[in-house]
C-alpha cells in the first residue's frame, strides 16, 4: 500500500494553528504498545520515534485544518513516504532476521511497518467520518438551490427575460464553485480511505476493514450524487445559454494515464485535458458568445461524470477463481500466505480494475478487452448497459472492416462462432497503442510494472485448467501483478476475464506464462 | 502472534511442495500453438478458432492443420463446428506457411469435443499425452517421408502413434483429419494394416 498523507498547512493560518496542533500532539516517549521494537533494534526505535512523532504533528494539523492542500504539504508527503520507505526496508530486515534465527527465542515478530500503517489507519478512519457528513450536509444545501434555479428557469420557459437569465447564471456560477469544493473535499477523504490498507495485505482487525468499507459505502453515493449536481448544472447552464458547459454527451479520454487511477479509491474527473482544436468545434453558444468554456476542475466544465467505485463482486482483494482453475493449489496456498504475511505488494490497480470486467456475448473477448482499456480511460461509462452498448458498436465496426471473422455471415452465428482476428487487436480503441509480438516474460511485467493495463492472449484451456478449452485462444485484460517483497520477482497476475465475466481474478506465474506463451506470447499496451 | 509463526511455518512447508517444472513443448508443438499469432494466419484466423493435432503433408518437414469453431459455452463440453480455415506449417521454421478459409459454411457436429479415453484426464495428464502424440506425429512424418516398407519395431510406433491419435483426435472431425492429407492415411493402412476411415461425404 502506498502511504499518502493528506494535511492541511496553510502557511497563513500556520501560526493561528499550532496551538491546536501542539495541544493534540503526544508526550514524546514511545508508546508502550511499541517497546519491543527498542529491544531489538536501538536505532530503529529512536527513528520510529521520531517519525511517530512527525505522524502525530501532522495527523493534529490536518485534523484542525481539515483537508485542503499546499505545496508544503506535497513537500512534507514526500519526505514523509521517503522515511516511510526506509523504515519499512529496516522493518523487512528484522523480520527475515528473525525468522532465520531460529536460536532467538523472542517471543515476538514485531513489524513496525505494520504499527505506523494502524497509526495512519485510525487517524483517517477517525477523520473520515466528519468530512462526509460535512460533504452530505453541504450537498443537501447545494441541490436545494440547483432546485430553485430550475424551477425559475422552468417557470419562464422561452420567454425568460434577459436580466432574469443573467441573474440565474449568476446564481449557477455561485452553485458551481461550492460544488466544485464539495468534490474536492470528497476527493480528499477519498484519498484518506486508502490508508486504511486492504484485508490479506494489511494485518489489521477486522472491524477496522468493516468501518473503511461502511465509510466507502457512504462515499461512493456521495460521488454519485456530486456527479449528478454536474449534470443538473451542465443541462442548466446549456438552457440558460450559458455557454460554460461542454456539448452534451461529450466524453473526453483521461490522459493522465494510471497515476491518477490508482490514487484514491474514487475516480478524479479532473484528470482530462483537452484535446487540441477538440471540442470548441461542436460548441455552440446560443446566449453568450463570449464565455469560454467552465475550466475541467469544475463541475461545470467536467468532462465525464465521476465514476464512484463499484464494490468489488466478492468484497475480497484476492480472487483465485475457482479452485480447480489453478494449476498448482500448493503455490497459491504459498502466495495466499506471503500476502498474509505482508510479504507481498500489488502492482496496478487490479482491485479498482475488477469492477470494469463483464461477460462477452459471442466470441467477441478481444472486443470486449477493448471496452474494459476504453472504460479505463473513461470513454465508457460505468454501467453494465454501457459496456455491452460499447461491445455491440465495436463488434459492428469490427464486421465492416473485415477483421471480425465468422464462420457463417448469418447473425447472430456469426458473432457466436466467430471472433476477432489476432493481427487487429487493440485496433478499434481509436487510440495509441504499442503492439508486443513474441514478448519476453519481463517486456510484460515491465509494463504491468508501471501500472499499466495490457490485453494479452492466452489458451483458454490453460488458462482455467481445463483440458475441454484447451488449443482455444482467449483475449483478456492484466491488470495488475503481485510482487513479493522479499525476492522482487513477480507470483502472479490479476486478470479480468469477459468469458467469465470475472475480474480480478489472481492467476500464477507458471500458469499465466504457459497459456500466454502458447499464444505466442503476444500483448497490447494502450498508450 | 501464534498466528504468524503458524503462517511461517506453513509456508516453509509449502515451499518445499513445489511442484516440478514440466517439459517444455517440442518445435511442432510450438509451431502448431502459435499458428494463429503469426503472418498470414493472424490476419486469416480469429483466436477463438482452435488448431487441430497436426497431420504430416506430402512436402518433406511440412504439416498440415484445421481450424475449427467451438462454441464458447460455459460449460465443459463445448459444440464442436465443422472446420472453417486450413494452413500448412513448416515445423523446423516454427511459422505457418499458407492459411486459408474453407469455402463451405461451418455447421455444428458435436457437443462433444475430445473422445471419451480423455474423460478424467486433468490438464497436466491430457498435455502429457498431448505431448506424446506430438513426439509420435514427428516420427511418423520422418517414416512417412521414407515411404519404405517399415520394420516390426516401426510398425509397433505406428500402432502407437493410431492409439494416442484415436484417444486424443476430436472423433467428429475424423473426416476432416482425413481429408488433411488422404495419401497419408492409406500410406499407414498399407504399411501397418490400420488407419482411420476414409472421409465421409458431410451432410
Amino acid at each position: 500500500m502506498k502511504v499518502r498523507l493528506s494535511l492541511a498547512a496553510l502557511a497563513a493560518s500556520a501560526a493561528l494553528q499550532a496551538p491546536l496542533a501542539l495541544a493534540a500532539r503526544r508526550p514524546s516517549s514511545i508508546s508502550p504498545e511499541y517497546q519491543p521494537i527498542c529491544r531489538y533494534d536501538a536505532p530503529l526505535c529512536a527513528e520510529y520515534q521520531r517519525l511517530s512523532d512527525k505522524l502525530d504533528s501532522l495527523s493534529s494539523v490536518r485534523i484542525a485544518l481539515g483537508g485542503s492542500r499546499t505545496q508544503a504539504d506535497a513537500e512534507t508527503l514526500a519526505a514523509l513516504q521517503k522515511d516511510y520507505a526506509a523504515l519499512l526496508e529496516k522493518a523487512q530486515e528484522l523480520i527475515i532476521r528473525k525468522i532465520v534465527s531460529s536460536a532467538e527465542k523472542e517471543p515476538v515478530l514485531f513489524d513496525p511497518a505494520v504499527l505506523l500503517k494502524r497509526r495512519l489507519a485510525s487517524a483517517c478512519l477517525s477523520v473520515v467520518p466528519l468530512r462526509l457528513s460535512e460533504i452530505s450536509d453541504a450537498l443537501v444545501d447545494q441541490e436545494m438551490r440547483l432546485s430553485e434555479i430550475e424551477k425559475a428557469a422552468n417557470k419562464y420557459g422561452r420567454y425568460l427575460p434577459d436580466s432574469t437569465r443573467k441573474e440565474l447564471l449568476e446564481k449557477l456560477l455561485g452553485v458551481n464553485a461550492d460544488g466544485t469544493r464539495l468534490w474536492k473535499h470528497l476527493q480528499t477523504a477519498s484519498l484518506d480511505l486508502d490508508h486504511v490498507g486492504a484485508p490479506f495485505v494489511d494485518p489489521m482487525p477486522t472491524e477496522h476493514f468493516q468501518s473503511a468499507q461502511n465509510l466507502l459505502s457512504k462515499a461512493n453515493p456521495l460521488a454519485g450524487r456530486i456527479a449528478d449536481l454536474s449534470r443538473r448544472l451542465q443541462a442548466l447552464d446549456r438552457l440558460l445559454g450559458g455557454g460554460l458547459a461542454p456539448p452534451e454527451g461529450a466524453l473526453q479520454a483521461d490522459t493522465k494515464g494510471v497515476e491518477k487511477k490508482v490514487g484514491g479509491m474514487l475516480r478524479d474527473p479532473f484528470g482530462g485535458e483537452s484535446t487540441p482544436g477538440g471540442e470548441s468545434k461542436n460548441v455552440r453558444f446560443r446566449f453568450n458568445p463570449a464565455a469560454k468554456p467552465a475550466p475541467a476542475d469544475t463541475l461545470m466544465g467536467m468532462r465525464h461524470v465521476p465514476s464512484p467505485q463499484t464494490p468489488t463482486q466478492d468484497g475480497k482483494h484476492f480472487r483465485t477463481g475457482k479452485i480447480s482453475e489453478n494449476s498448482d493449489r500448493f503455490e497459491l496456498l504459498t502466495v495466499t500466505l506471503m500476502q498474509a504475511l505482508g510479504l507481498t505488494e500489488k502492482l496496478g490497480d487490479p482491485d479498482k480494475r475488477a469492477s470494469f470486467a463483464f461477460e462477452q456475448t459471442g466470441g467477441t473477448c478481444g472486443i470486449a478487452c477493448q471496452v474494459e482499456v476504453l472504460e479505463e480511460a473513461g470513454l465508457v461509462q460505468h454501467t453494465w448497459k454501457a459496456r455491452k452498448q460499447k461491445e455491440t458498436e465495436l463488434y459492428e465496426k469490427a464486421v465492416a472492416k473485415g477483421i471480425f471473422i465468422g464462420a457463417v455471415k448469418e447473425e447472430p452465428r456469426r458473432r457466436d462462432e466467430g471472433g476477432l482476428l489476432p493481427a487487429y487487436s487493440g485496433d478499434l480503441l481509436g487510440r495509441p497503442i504499442r503492439k508486443h509480438y513474441a514478448a519476453k516474460d519481463d517486456e510484460l511485467e515491465k509494463v504491468i510494472s508501471q501500472g499499466r493495463m495490457v490485453i494479452v492472449s492466452v489458451d483458454a484451456g490453460i488458462l482455467r485448467n481445463n483440458p475441454a478449452r484447451l488449443n482455444r485462444g482467449h483475449a483478456i485484460v492484466v491488470t495488475g501483478a503481485e510482487r513479493s517483497r522479499l525476492s522482487g520477482t513477480i507470483l502472479g497476475y490479476y486478470i479480468n476475464d469477459t468469458g467469465t465475466g470475472i475480474g480480478g481474478r489472481f492467476v500464477l506465474i507458471d500458469q499465466f506464462h504457459q497459456a500466454w506463451h502458447k499464444e505466442g506470447s503476444a500483448f497490447v499496451e494502450p498508450l | 502472534m501464534k498466528r504468524t509463526i503458524s503462517l511461517l511455518l506453513a509456508l516453509g512447508l509449502l515451499s518445499a511442495c513445489k511442484a516440478p517444472v514440466t517439459e517444455p513443448p517440442s518445435a511442432l508443438q510450438r509451431a502448431v500453438a502459435s499458428a494463429r499469432s503469426l503472418p498470414p494466419c493472424d490476419a486469416t484466423v480469429p483466436m477463438e478458432w482452435p488448431a487441430s493435432w497436426p497431420i504430416p503433408a506430402k512436402e518433406i518437414g511440412k504439416f498440415k492443420i484445421f481450424f475449427y469453431p467451438l462454441r464458447a459455452a460455459e460449460t465443459d463440453s463445448p459444440e464442436v463446428y465443422s472446420p472453417a480455415a486450413e494452413a500448412s506449417i513448416d515445423a523446423a521454421q516454427g511459422t505457418p506457411i499458407s492459411c486459408g478459409l474453407t469455402p463451405s459454411s461451418s455447421t455444428q457436429l458435436s457437443k462433444t469435443r475430445w473422445p471419451a479415453a480423455t474423460a478424467g484426464l486433468n490438464l497436466k495428464d491430457f498435455e502429457a499425452r498431448a505431448r506424446r502424440l506430438y513426439d509420435r506425429t514427428e516420427a511418423m512424418a520422418a517414416l512417412y517421408d521414407g515411404r519404405r516398407n517399415l520394420s516390426a519395431l516401426e510398425k509397433r510406433s505406428v500402432q502407437e502413434f493410431l492409439e494416442l491419435f484415436e484417444s486424443l483426435a476430436e472423433p467428429a472431425l475424423l473426416s476432416d483429419y482425413y481429408r488433411l492429407n488422404p495419401d497419408f492415411w492409406e500410406w499407414l493402412r498399407t504399411a501397418a494394416g490400420r488407419s482411420i476411415p476414409p472421409a465421409e461425404k458431410r451432410k
